[in-house]
């Protein structure tokens, strides 16, 4: 029994001798250089700031004081029982000041007894040092609940925003455990942003679906642009893009840094195919807390024998119109023009489609006065007493006011290549030799209007 | 107008040469060219979600999302307007953006669509932009199904001669949940066109659609004689979309009647046109009468010696080497499977009726002397392209040159004579040949061959004028009498 005070008597020695050097190290600041990453453990706990940003109001004018806010230190939950701590931080002076610090020191004191070394903040402007606390009891176990550790109060300069970066106490260490051993410690430093704030805000735009096949099919590919419409560059990053009823589910796409105002350009994931059966697939891309959603539909067009189409969406019909006519000269008799590459184009991938042809003033030529844009209709101008014949194979349309069934192809019949149906179009115009001649720069024209529809 | 005050001014505006030159000057008047625009391969002005075809509840608003998009290789810019019309039908099928004024069809959606997102799209070569229609069913329509017309269509480019507009309807159908179909018919004229030999025999049927939903009907057509005997039945198919309720559609049946050469002796016909849905479901039937008050001839110009008559069932048409018969052979591509009936054989003379292939180009003709005609006729073709071979002796030339031969067929009324497609010449093997798309030949056309006269010489050209070739003779040989003459008087004088 004898040798139980002799042994707390050496166990109240060394925890005296801890805290005795800690507060040396304290009162006597040593460069301790940090250990080599890879001999540093595991972290035990962490030192923070909270919160972790502060975003406080824009320094009022002179003479007129901005009000102060406070942050406080906490330390976290740690893996190993913490006996002591001690640490600074620094920040820009142009930016805040420290005012006070309050060693409140919940952390430490639900372990007993504690010894508080003071902070210094007034020696250099911008550096707080020499913050720190041990526990002095010679029956303390340590603490490893998380708790607070000061409450620091700061009064803002000026607008801007500033570090809060923790740096270490004067032996290199954060958190201690027993006998003064240096535990790893995790260090998440703060922020304080006086007034208006630069900052990113990402946006997801232009969220579309493009099928990777013409005519449409199951396969599509999504594409989209991120755009920065916030005040600060945005760092590179990742967008996701998920979809339903489609494989793969999700598809990562790197984005590149973004500078304020300006966007990614178009970005591209897929391809997606739609699963067996499906015919809607929904989209959703993110990109931090930025989202946009589109769709993309397929369905085969079937008619069902009695008229009805089964299916509705993303049926389509791209008309290629043959070319403008400038400058073929009319002469008395018929004129033919316009023939070889003169090409209307039908792409479609609808059952059947068809392409109707009317023109303007019942197809026939009338005076047009180039300067203002408008036909010269007769009394006051001139017209060719025939309509204007719009030909390919064998059709032969006399062109009128309105529309007229020009050419139609059902899928089966669709040019197996994609390139849509190509049809040779010809003009035929027959000038009579009681036709008026016209005044240049007058000259007559003829608008032909090509008009595509799915049949139904 | 200015040509017309000159020429006024100088007297000469009656005088018609004048009147045509100067009109011609006036149309030949150079325009600048404006960049001509191409057909390439990705230029086309196309929309997404053409057809907006929904079921839906009284009440309901839904939204159709449609995409338009102008081609990376356009040559410009373009401007296209979006509107909301009423969806229309012609008589011929023919999709119609109906303005508001004409949208008074009881079924119209017209005025569902309660918003267009963008109505005025300036698009760039190779950009897209989306269009999101908003429409809104009313809370009192709960049957039928009602439709109406998304209309996109661009600017007219350029300001030359031929401006062009592309237009694209979206179709919108809204079948109410739950409502009835009705699907009746009526048919409203059922009409026989003057019967003319040499031409098929055209009966129009129109019928109304009476239901409340779309739906497509093909027409049976039949000629029955006095006696009660079917003469000949056509299937007309429906063309183009759907009928629209409140809409009519006119179905054309044209008898050529190739399978019965005899033709139709003059009295008194019936024709019973039948609508009948595609599942078989009569709609209407309909007859009426007609007179053929001067015998019916299919072929009337054909040589009846030459006529050769060739008939395919169901089967892919072989070549008809009518040389013997017709120096004419006849090798069929692209038409698939057919059942149907070739006619063809020389003419007799001259095809009747205008133009003739002498007239002048500005008449329809080709100015060009026509050497001998065929008659070529198909029945039960759809498609195709039939290669011609006309064989002729050097006595049929006549002066035309070889080289210069050539086969046209005639397209009545207009343009007239047309050359053959793929024309080429074999003079040594005394043929010519040219290619004709079959739908070409089911209306009896003539083909003719022709050529250009060998250029004449002067002598020939003087041996239309035998008087004055003796006065030309009399004063060459006065001439040279003249001048032996005085030589021989020089001669005596010295």
């Amino acid at each position: 029994m004898h040798s139980l005070p002799t042994r707390d008597l050496f166990g109240r020695a060394r925890r005296g001798l801890v805290a005795a050097a800690l507060l040396a190290g304290v009162a006597i600041p040593v460069a301790m250089p940090a250990l080599p990453a890879a001999a540093q453990a595991a972290p035990v706990g962490s030192l923070s700031f909270s919160p972790s940003t502060s975003n406080v109001p824009s320094v009022p004018a002179p003479p007129t004081q901005a009000p102060t806010f406070t942050v406080d230190v906490m330390a976290s939950a740690s893996t190993t029982a913490v006996f002591g701590w001690q640490f600074g931080f620094t920040y820009d002076p142009a930016k805040v000041t420290v005012t006070a610090i309050n060693m409140t020191d919940e952390f430490l004191s639900a372990g007993g007894n504690t010894f508080h070394n003071p902070c210094d903040f007034t020696t250099t402007a911008g550096t707080v040092v020499g913050c720190a606390s041990a526990l002095t009891s010679p029956t303390a176990t340590g603490v490893t609940a998380a708790g607070r550790l000061m409450q620091v109060t700061l009064r803002p300069i000026a607008n801007g925003s500033t570090a809060l970066t923790i740096t270490p106490g004067s032996t290199g260490s954060f958190l201690s455990g027993s006998g003064g051993v240096t535990l790893a410690t995790t260090l998440n430093n703060g922020t304080v942003n006086v007034g208006p704030v630069a900052a990113a805000n990402l946006a997801i735009q232009n969220a579309t679906t493009v099928a990777t096949a013409t005519p449409a099919g199951a396969s599509f590919n999504v594409t989209f642009t991120v755009a920065n419409t916030g005040t600060a560059s945005a760092p590179a990053g990742t967008a996701t893009v998920a979809v339903t009823s489609a494989t793969p589910a999700t598809v990562s796409v790197p984005v590149a840094a973004i500078n304020a105002g300006a966007n990614s350009g178009t970005l591209t994931a897929g391809p997606f195919t739609l699963t067996s059966g499906s015919t809607l697939a929904q989209v959703t891309i993110t990109d931090g807390s930025a989202s946009g959603s589109t769709a993309y539909s397929f369905a085969a067009f079937n008619s069902t024998g009695t008229t009805q189409l089964t299916a509705t969406l993303a049926g389509f019909i791209t008309l290629t119109a043959p070319p403008a006519v400038s400058n073929f000269a009319l002469a008395v008799g018929p004129n033919t023009f316009g023939g070889a590459g003169n090409t209307l184009n039908v792409k479609s991938n609808l059952s059947s489609y068809s392409v109707t042809v009317a023109g303007d003033n019942a197809g026939q030529f009338t005076e047009f006065d180039p300067g203002t844009s408008a036909y010269v209709a007769p009394p006051a101008g001139a017209q060719l007493a025939n309509a204007l014949h719009v030909l390919t194979g064998t059709v032969n349309v006399a062109l009128s006011g309105a529309a007229q069934p020009f050419v139609s192809n059902t899928r089966a019949n669709y040019a197996p290549s994609g390139a849509g149906d190509n049809y040779t179009i010809t003009y035929n115009q027959q000038v009579t030799g009681n036709d008026a001649p016209v005044n240049p720069p007058h000259t007559y024209r003829e608008v032909v209007t090509w008009a595509a529809a799915g049949v139904f | 107008m200015y040509v017309n005050t000159v020429a006024a001014w100088i007297g000469l505006r009656r005088l018609a040469p004048v009147r045509i030159l100067l009109l011609t000057l006036a149309l030949l008047w150079p325009v600048a060219t404006n960049a001509q625009q191409s057909a390439g391969t990705d230029a086309g002005l196309g929309v997404d979600g053409v057809i907006a075809d929904y079921t839906v509840q009284p009440g309901q608003v839904l939204e159709h999302i449609m995409n338009v998009r102008l081609g990376k290789d356009a040559p410009q810019a373009l401007d296209v307007q979006v509107d909301a019309r009423g969806l229309g039908q012609a008589l011929d099928g023919a999709a119609i953006a109906l303005e508001p004024a004409d949208d008074t069809s009881p079924f119209s959606a017209r005025t569902f669509i309660s918003n267009i997102d963008h109505t005025r799209l300036h698009l760039e070569p190779g950009s897209a932009q989306s269009v999101k229609a908003t429409i809104a069913v009313p809370d009192d329509v709960n049957s039928g199904t009602r439709y109406a017309d998304i209309y996109f269509h661009s600017e007219p480019t350029g300001s030359g001669r031929v401006g062009v507009v592309l237009a694209t309807h979206v179709t919108v159908i809204l079948s109410l949940a739950g409502s009835e179909v009705t699907q009746t018919g009526s048919i409203n004229k059922l009409e026989v066109a003057p019967v003319e030999s040499g031409k098929p025999i055209q009966v129009t049927t129109v019928v109304q659609n009476t239901g409340n939903r779309h739906y497509r009907a093909n027409a049976l057509v039949g000629i029955t004689d006095s006696r009660g005997k079917q003469v000949a039945q056509v299937l007309v198919p429906q063309s183009g979309s759907s009928i629209l309720p409140g809409f009519p559609r006119a179905y054309v049946a044209a008898f050529p009647l190739l399978d019965n050469l005899d033709g139709l002796p003059i009295g008194a016909y019936s024709v019973d046109s039948k609508i009948v849905l595609d599942d078989g479901r009569l709609l209407d039937d309909h007859q009426t009468s007609f007179q053929v008050t001067e015998p019916y001839d299919p072929f009337p110009d054909l040589d009846p010696s030459t006529r050769v008559v060739v008939k395919y069932n169901d089967e892919e048409p072989k070549p008809i080497d009518a040389r013997e018969q017709a120096d004419l052979r006849v090798v069929f591509s692209d038409t698939g499977k057919v059942t149907g009936t070739v006619v063809l054989g020389r003419f007799k003379t001259t095809p009747s009726g205008a133009p003739r292939i002498s007239d002048a180009t500005v008449d329809g003709g080709l100015n060009k002397p026509g050497l001998k005609y065929w008659g070529l006729a198909v029945q039960g073709f759809s498609k195709g392209i039939a290669e011609v071979t006309g064989f002729y002796s050097d006595a049929e030339l006549n002066g035309i040159l070889p080289n210069s031969l050539l086969l046209a067929h005639r397209v009545s009324p207009a343009p007239g004579w047309v050359k053959l497609d793929n024309l080429s010449v074999f003079p040594n093997a005394q043929n010519t040949r040219g290619e004709v798309p079959v739908q070409v030949l089911t209306a009896s056309v003539p083909i003719a061959l022709s050529g250009d006269p060998v250029a004449p010489t002067l002598l020939d050209a003087l041996g239309n004028y035998p008087v004055i070739v003796g006065a030309i003779a009399l004063v060459m040989v006065g001439l040279l009498g003249g001048a032996f003459a005085i030589g021989r008087r020089r001669r005596s004088a010295r």
